[in-house]
């Protein structure tokens, strides 16, 4: 029988069952699960998400957490952004990686996050064409069909793109495709071109030439990625996300190193990806810069600007307020530990002028 | 003439018959991989798909991720059932729960099942539970309507002398209601089985990669590899056809009575 | 006097039946359930319950859809699905009725073509997308050929089974009174096969809208399906909700219209006995 008693005793034990260690210092979650909006090839579990990337292979996240018991859980999602907010919001995830845009998408709807470190500043895009095309730059791509991978952060690099050369989406016949199905239609001659931050097969690269490329020239233009946490687990383990942080920017310092480069293209080519094609996008970054997980101004304010263009594109319905969701602590407790806070260099709102 | 000569050498006919399409495509499809009318290495060819079974049958990821494919098949197919068995002999029986609930279920029998991936995914998560939560709406909707129509079928004079005897309402069920329904519930069965069946594969390409043979053809598709997608579609459909003939031969045996009590 | 008393049984209580007075009540109680729901909708988004993210109110749906259609979008949407679906649809049955007759009509085709037919036809539509993905690419052609196929199959076997089941009665006595080609056709050839080829016909226009709903949420720049999946992209499950609604309404138009046509035929032509 459903008396008062027992319904209030039983709505007391479910509170403190779904209340897990709420801010307990030193509490130690059994599990981290961290989703990656992005897969290699074939679904292959592996990605281009530099310092995150890095841990992954590395095996340095496992290596912190195992004397706590607590396993690290890796997602690979091949429908990038829009997949890993879906996981977002069936809380199955704790971390994740993901374009701007996304993470945006995501905030306008409600998903509860806060933003950790950068990881991947001024991501390469590209426009592959055919070998045989006549389309030699962005002007020649009106009225041609050309394929974007909406809902992603390439749209949104995409827009910037094409607004640079006075274009708009609806100037030209969109169609929306993943990457790599993308690059084959280009190849098979069935679309006109594509954008593509990555998802040349080792066939299709022999078929396709690169008529354009975001250079570290343009900044702006450029999808920018970052490591989020949900807030509900920054909550109930404030210590955890601490040492992820600290674990993260001591992969992005190993990828900053010029040496390790070609480690670092190993790393990406686990991808699947052809490495002629990782070296020609990621050679033309500095690896100090690209490898910075710093919340400078010009990530903080591209962040914002993400925000508004994403608004102004339509992508979202209600405006982002950017600021509050930058969670500066963990990162910087993580810099003074590691005795790296001058390590990177810090980039003025333009991302060009050098401030430290 | 005699019985014995004509048989072997008309089943051999036939037999030669079936084969003379396939046979014909066959040939042409690799003659033009081997005189290099079309590429082999985006085309295939019979040779190289032949290779491919070989190579896939004796690799164990290849069976692995079928083992997967199934499982989830059948986890999703199972809970179907076994919610829409009840909801079909509910709705059969009680007029008023049909008034109630036959509007909600044909608008969302109407619904293609496919229209419900997105939602889904949002929903339950695009992993493991939202597959098999859309497998097991993929199959419980047959079931529920087979069940409905197969209480409908039963003859009135045996619920009416349940009801003169005073039957229980679980001995009417078991008793009655239950035998009496089983061609519709078997009907019904069958149907999920088959449907379950797709909804797996469609779930493995339209949620979130997690090893199965559904990922495996998209994946095959991605690498441009016809051969391991021709591959996988003869496993799909082997599949299906097992079930088919599985569901097909239990539900005669299920129902040998009937003949019997017609006949 | 007593015991007897006890012996009888009781009067056999019959069950009890909710039977409405007027089927304009009847009506009102199938809708108890749908409104039951919309409430218990409406209530858990208002009060937060379920998040936002996950579950939008009846109302942002309504706006949705009005968006849509205020846009356009929905229109030319529709416009764009439906004409893929016709043309898809026109091709499966312009293959398929011709195959089906042909297999029941000649057995030598019939030993030719069935098996390789049934073989193919057992090949789930789904495994067929990557294959034909390979040969046609992402195109119309890829979309058209895959609507024809969830056509094909049905109608041909269904066109197949229903002139195989023409009463041989039937054709001998049409022979018999030596009728003309013509009056063959429309007295008894019709009447026999119309009502099951349609059947054949309503399967194959379900299979390939749900087939042409598939197709646009794998590999489509525009239609409904695509808009669905772009909905989800960007997370807009009011969008969402709405197009699914819409999606439903045209399914079930298109099935209804099938059963009205063939419901006319088969009072127009009767059908076998």
């Amino acid at each position: 029988m459903l008396t008062r008693r027992r319904l209030t005793a039983s709505l007391a034990a479910a509170s403190l069952l779904a209340a897990p260690g709420l801010g307990r210092a030193g509490a130690v979650p059994r599990r981290l699960r961290i989703g990656v909006a992005m897969a290699g090839l074939g679904g292959r579990p592996y990605s281009f998400a530099g310092a995150v990337a890095v841990m992954h292979v590395q095996g340095l996240l496992e290596k912190e957490f195992a004397s706590g018991g607590t396993s690290v859980e890796w997602h690979f999602f091949a429908g990038a952004g829009p997949a890993v907010n879906e996981a977002l919001a069936n809380n199955a995830l704790d971390f994740a990686w993901q374009g701007d845009m996304a993470e945006i998408v995501g905030r306008s709807r409600g998903l509860a996050t806060k933003q950790l470190f950068v990881a991947g500043n001024r991501f390469p895009v590209a426009v592959a064409v055919a070998k045989d095309s006549s389309i030699a730059s962005l002007a020649d791509l009106r009225g041609k069909t050309v394929a974007n991978f909406q809902g992603t952060t390439l749209q949104l690099a995409v827009d910037r793109i094409l607004a640079t050369a006075g274009l708009r989406e609806q100037d030209m016949q969109m169609v929306n495709l993943d990457q790599v199905t993308a690059s084959e239609a280009v190849a098979q001659h069935q679309i006109d071109a594509s954008f593509i931050e990555f998802g040349l097969t080792p066939q299709t690269e022999k078929l396709l030439k690169i008529i354009y490329r975001s250079g570290p020239g343009e900044p702006e233009l450029s999808p920018q990625t970052s490591f989020i946490t949900t807030e509900a687990f920054a909550l109930a383990y404030p210590d955890t996300v601490d040492r992820v942080v600290r674990v993260a920017v001591g992969a992005a310092h190993w990828a900053s190193l010029g040496q390790n480069r070609p480690a670092l293209y190993a790393i990406y080519g686990k991808t699947g990806y052809p490495p002629v094609f990782i070296k020609s996008m990621f050679d033309q970054q500095d690896p100090l810069v690209f490898s910075s997980p710093l919340w400078d101004a010009f990530a903080a304010s591209q962040l914002a600007r993400s925000a508004a263009d994403s608004y102004k594109f339509g992508l979202i319905r209600t405006q982002v307020n950017t600021a509050q969701w930058l969670d500066r602590g963990p990162l910087d407790r993580a810099l003074a530990s590691l005795g790296l806070q001058h390590y990177w260099p810090q980039f003025g709102a333009d991302g060009l002028t050098r401030v430290s | 003439m005699s019985r014995a000569r004509t048989r072997p050498g008309t089943r051999l006919a036939t037999f030669a018959l079936a084969m003379a399409l396939p046979f014909a495509v066959a040939s042409a499809w690799q003659a033009a991989a081997s005189f290099n009318l079309i590429d082999p290495t985006q085309w295939a060819s019979p040779v190289l798909v032949g290779h491919a079974l070989s190579q896939q049958l004796s690799d164990p990821q290849f069976w692995s991720d079928f083992s997967a494919s199934l499982l989830r098949d059948a986890q999703g197919t199972g809970v179907g059932i076994l919610l829409g068995l009840p909801a079909g002999l509910a709705l059969g029986r009680s007029a008023l729960v049909r008034g109630l609930f036959v509007p909600v279920l044909d608008a969302t029998k109407a619904i293609p099942i496919f229209t419900w991936v997105p939602l889904l995914s949002v929903w339950v998560g695009s992993g493991e539970e939202g597959k098999v939560t859309f497998i097991a709406l993929a199959a419980a909707l047959p079931v529920v309507f087979s069940t409905l129509e197969g209480v409908f079928s039963i003859q009135p004079r045996y619920l009416e002398l349940a009801r003169l005897l005073c039957l229980g309402r679980l001995v009417t069920l078991r008793r009655v209601v239950l035998p009496g329904a089983m061609p519709g519930i078997l009907r019904g069965v069958h149907l999920a089985l088959l449907y379950g069946w797709l909804a797996t594969i469609g779930a493995e390409y339209l949620f979130e990669a997690g090893g199965g043979i559904g990922s495996n053809i998209m994946g095959a598709r991605e690498l441009y590899r016809l051969d391991l997608v021709v591959v996988d579609m003869i496993a799909i459909g082997l599949v299906g056809v097992l079930l088919d003939l599985a569901a097909g031969n239990t539900e005669r045996f299920l129902l040998r009575w009937q003949e019997r009590a017609l006949s | 006097m007593s015991q007897t008393t006890q012996i009888l049984p009781r009067v056999i209580p019959s069950p009890r039946r909710w039977k409405l007075p007027t089927p304009r009540l009847s009506v009102l109680r199938g809708a108890i359930v749908p409104v039951l729901l919309l409430g218990i909708w409406q209530f858990v988004s208002a009060r937060g319950i379920v998040a936002n993210l996950i579950l939008p109110s009846p109302w942002q749906v309504v706006q949705a859809l009005h968006v849509l259609v205020t846009s356009g979008l929905l229109l030319s949407s529709i416009e764009i699905s439906l004409q893929r679906l016709f043309l898809g649809y026109g091709i499966g049955i312009g293959i398929g009725l011709p195959l089906g007759v042909l297999m029941a009509v000649s057995p030598l085709a019939r030993k030719l073509i069935a098996p390789s037919f049934y073989a193919v036809a057992r090949v789930p539509l789904l495994a067929w997308v990557p294959f034909l993905m390979v040969i046609f690419g992402i195109g119309e052609a890829l979309k058209l050929a895959i609507i024809a196929k969830a056509a094909l199959t049905p109608v041909t076997m269904n066109t197949e089974r229903a002139i195989a089941a023409i009463p041989r009665g039937w054709v001998e006595l049409g022979r018999l009174y030596r009728l003309s080609w013509f009056t063959a056709l429309r007295r008894i050839l019709l009447p026999a096969t119309l009502p099951p080829i349609f059947v054949g016909l309503r399967l194959g226009l379900v299979q390939a809208w749900a087939a042409l709903v598939v197709v646009e949420l794998l590999a489509a720049s525009r239609g409904l399906g695509f808009e669905l999946a772009m909905s989800r992209q960007l997370f807009q499950l009011d969008t969402m909700v709405a197009l699914m609604l819409v999606i439903g309404v045209i399914g079930f138009i298109l099935d209804r219209g099938v059963a009205r046509i063939e419901f006319i035929l088969i009072r127009r032509f009767g059908g076998v006995a």
